[in-house]
Formats: C-alpha cells, structure tokens, sequence
C-alpha cells in the first residue's frame, strides 16, 4: 500500500510563512501530472489571507471512496482509499486546540486531496477571492464537520478529472451537480453514480479507463440527475429581440470563421443562467468546462468565472473569444426538469409585450423607443415563485401591489425579465417594466403571469381567470439582481 | 415617469388598462413587419435548439 495514512494521527497543522513554506505545501499535494489546479487554490486561499492549513488525515471522502470501490480497488497495485481534506483558515490556529475552534476561525474552505498520482484535487468549495467580490456567482453554502467544529463556507465547488475514471466531463457534470444538490432541488450523487449514469451504447469506446463522453451521454447523465440540460449549438443562435446579432467574422482569407469567434450572443445567453445561480457547461473542442458566475469590468464588458478542471477554481476568463479553448462550441445548462421554457423566449416574449404595449399607451413612446435604440435593455433570470414573492417586497412600497402579487398563483418556477434604464443602473432604482413567465410554457408565444409598467400591474391567473388590473408606481424600482 | 402630475397619471392608467387587459390584441395592434419579426425570434429559439441536436451531440469531451 502506498504511504498515505498516518496511522496514529487525527491530522496536523501547516502555517506557511513564505514562499518556500507554500511551495513545499504545493509540492506535496499538487500531484505530479496537473498541478495547475492545486496551485490555483493555493492562490485563492491566499488571496483571502490564508494562514492555517489543517489537514484532516485518513479522511473518508464519499465521491472518492466510490471511485474506489469502483475503479482503483480493481488495480493490481495498492492504493488508499483514504484521502486528506485539507481547510484553510484565515486566524492562526493553535494546533493544540484544533478540537475546540474559536467562534470566528476565518473558515475559507476545504479541499479533499486523493491518494492518486494524476488529478489529486476532489471537492471542493473555497470562499471566493476578493477580486471577485462584485461577481454574480453560483454560489452555495457547505457545512462541514472538522474535529467535531461546525464549520460553513459559501462559495463554488470544484473538482478534477483523475485521467482514468473521472475525465473533464465527469468533473464538470459533478459541479452542475453538487450546486443542485446544495441548493436542495436534487439528492446527493457520487462520483461513481454520476459515471454509472452513463450510457454506454452512446459512445463507440469501451467505458473504462474513460476517454471522456459525448454530449449526448452528458445530457443523459443531466437527464438522471434530474437536471434535463438546455442544449446551445453556437452555430445555430437564437434570435432575441434587443440583443444585437453580430456580423459573421472571416479570416484574412475570406474564410468564415466559427461562431465561437465572433458570435456575442453567447455572453447574453450564458449571463441568463449564471443570473439564475445555474451554472453552464462550455464544450470546446475536446474539453468540458463550467462557467459559474460573471462580473462587469470597469471598461463594461463581461468577464466570465470559470471552473475548468484543468484550470482550477475562479479562473477569470476575460475574452471567450481569446481564451485557451476558443473557439466554444456548445452551451448546456441543466436546470430543474419542468423549466419547459427558455430564458430566451421568456425575454423575447417580454420585449414584444412591452413594446407592443408602450407603442400603444399614451405616455409611453419613449419607453417604446428606446427599447428599439438599446437604451432600455432586457435582464432575465430564473427564480422561484417563492422567492419572487419574497422578494417583491423590496420593489414595491404599495401594500395593494405586495398583496396582489403574494395572493397570485405562481408556478415553482417563473422566468422574471426586467427592462433596466441603462442611464440609471449605475445610480440606484433602474427597471421600468418587468414580466413574469410561468417556466412549464412553450417557447412560443408563453403565457404571462405577472406585468408591472409605470403606472399600473396586471396579473394574469392561470385556467384564463379573470386578470387583476392594479394601479402601480410611475417610478423605476430596483432590480432583483444585485449585478447587472 | 416620476415627474408626472396625478391628471397624467390618471390618464396613463387609463390608456393602459385595456391594453393589459386584452394582452393578445395588444401584441397583434403592432405593425405587421414587427410582429413577423417578433415571431421569427420566437421561432429561431426553437429551431435552434433542434438543430444544435442534430449536429453537436456525438463530439466528446474528454
């Protein structure tokens, strides 16, 4: 058996220093094959002022030990199947009192390390770096357990493919799903589960050691975790009215270049998503990535944040356009099973409606205009009726409005799109208009729940009763989004 | 808006509510050159997703 666990030890403490300090903590754990990803959460944690690493020794790690059973037991040569979670505190902590923490230990995360030469880092979830403090993530909360110290950290979880059984695809249907799961709308699925789930006729290459899997094994994995993925091919976009559709690009050669080149659309696509706190799944090539979150740069642009498993957690992708994997070339992104409905046509839907409406109005030409000339631009974004309920009451100071809203029959899940004045974003209350999708609807022509205009709300009953008309407030309210 | 007085905000509320009241003849009311467009874009969305089927899924990811 390969020297991984000390047998007469529950763990210990590493307080790097300086730079050597750190350097042999990589050296130890990053594996000798992929250290990218180690690395990249040393700096992560580092960056939020680690100065503690406790390593949990001879750990027993669900997702591993599945693998294990699974996989690496079947090898003639001995391996562990143990493996070290390592958590990052910002305090200095007494290694004599790891059995009774302070209140306040500055918990930055974990990640459990495998006993395998290629693809150490398993899960894990680290506070974000602070550079990404204003970034729109899919973010969740993990609760662990150190030495019988409960412990909470909020952030995204990451892991990386060992090469053999858990490839990139894995690694990123894993994430998908560990969000799901932290987010309580899936149950927790192992590593293994998640490898079982593949369909074995969908590919002509034997399942083991695995060479990666198809798209279509992919959504059939997202399909039995319960997270039926939307599927984007970039070189078929949809239209969506309000989002500028980009000139095709060519080489020098008059060569038309891929669509994961040039085409834009895919910022607003991805951004719809991530708004909703659902990760998407990037196929580039022959790799698999997820993009989990997003911010505005001061120049105005996107950038995105990714979780690559050959990259490591929060790698900020400025250019999709200039990135290691360009060109992109598909989009998944696996959401609850009755989100019928598009985030794309819930918008596109909303952008008819409240142009038809405004250019109709007496008083509201300049609402109608100036969602044609880009002024007033479209923001959309999966909730829960629940939370929308919720919500609400930081929009509205009408109680008439609250009550209307908090009595009407709202399905699980509503796709709300929000017309934002671009001159006010920046200045405080900044949606003019808003519309309320039931997400079980068709992408044609779906069906409203709820409108809110200047002036006036309506809400539309399901099982066509009778719409409630109220009177609402001429001036702009707050978005839903905390970034945009 | 917020600098409207209460008569036209009255007369706001009364423009628009049979405009969200018949929601479906409002969206017709646009001119037909926007409303083809408009459903074009519904349509694409639709179509795009079909044909992404068609052509991506055997790529592998590894």
């Amino acid at each position: 058996m390969r020297p991984w666990v000390d047998l007469d030890s529950h763990g210990w403490v590493i307080k790097p220093e300086d730079e050597a300090a750190w350097g042999k903590l990589a050296d130890d754990y990053r594996g000798g094959t992929a250290p990218q990803p180690f690395d990249q959460i040393l700096t992560v944690v580092r960056a939020n002022g680690c100065k503690t690493v406790v390593v949990e020794n001879r750990y027993v790690d669900v997702d591993y030990r599945s693998e294990y059973s699974n996989f690496w037991s079947l090898k003639f040569d001995g391996q562990s199947s143990f493996t070290r979670r390592l958590h990052f505190f910002s305090t200095d902590l007494d290694e004599e009192r790891l059995h009774e923490l302070p209140d306040e230990p500055g918990y930055l995360g974990y990640s459990i390390i495998r006993p395998v030469e290629y693809g150490r880092v398993g899960r894990t979830v680290l506070r974000p770096p602070p550079e990404l403090q204003g970034a729109t993530l899919a973010s969740v909360s993990d609760r662990v357990s150190l030495f019988g110290n409960e412990l909470g950290v909020t952030g995204v979880p990451f892991c990386q493919q060992d090469g053999e059984y858990l490839r990139c695809a894995h690694a990123a249907a894993w994430i998908c799903h560990y969000v799901a799961h932290r987010r309580e709308l899936t149950g927790r699925r192992s590593t293994a589960e998640i490898v079982e789930m593949t369909p074995t006729m969908l590919s002509p290459e034997r399942a083991l050691p695995s060479k990666g899997m198809t798209l279509n094994q992919l959504q059939a994995v997202f399909g039995a975790l319960n997270q039926p993925a939307l599927f984007y091919g970039l070189r078929n976009m949809p239209r969506v009215p309000g989002v500028p559709e980009p000139d095709p690009a060519s080489d020098a050669e008059g060569n038309l270049l891929a669509p994961g080149r040039w085409d834009r659309r895919l910022i607003t696509i991805i951004c719809r998503y991530l708004n909703s706190g659902f990760p998407v799944l990037i196929g580039a090539g022959d790799h698999a990535f997820v993009l989990v979150g997003w911010l505005r740069r001061d120049d105005g642009e996107v950038s995105f944040i990714a979780c690559d498993d050959q990259v490591g957690p929060y790698e900020v992708i400025d250019d999709p356009f200039d990135h290691y994997k360009t060109p992109w070339e598909s989009i998944m992104v696996p959401l609850p099973p009755r989100v019928f409905l598009s985030g794309e046509s819930a918008e596109g839907r909303a952008h008819r409606v409240f142009r038809s409406i405004a250019s109709q109005a007496e008083g509201l030409e300049q609402l109608a205009e100036r969602l044609v000339n880009g002024e007033i631009v479209l923001r959309t974004m999966l909730r829960t009726g629940a939370s929308f309920k919720r919500d609400v009451a930081k929009q509205t100071s009408s109680d008439q409005i609250l009550r209307d809203i908090r009595y009407a029959r709202l399905p699980h899940w509503v796709w709300v799109v929000e017309a934002h004045d671009k001159e006010r974003c920046d200045s405080g209350p900044c949606v003019v208009a808003a519309a309320i999708f039931d997400s079980t609807s068709f992408d044609l022509a779906p069906p409203l729940d709820v409108l809110s205009l200047p002036g006036i709300v309506a809400i539309y009953p399901p099982d066509d009763g009778k719409p409630v008309i109220g009177d609402g407030s001429p001036d702009p309210w707050s978005s839903l989004l905390p970034v945009h | 808006m917020e600098h409207l007085k209460t008569a036209e905000l009255t007369a706001l509320r009364k423009s628009l509510a049979p405009l969200v009241s018949n929601l479906e003849k409002t969206v017709n009311g646009l001119p037909e050159s926007e409303r083809t467009s408009y459903d074009e874009a519904e349509q694409s969305v639709v179509d795009a997703r079909r044909k992404a089927e068609a052509h991506e899924g055997l790529l592998q990811v590894n």
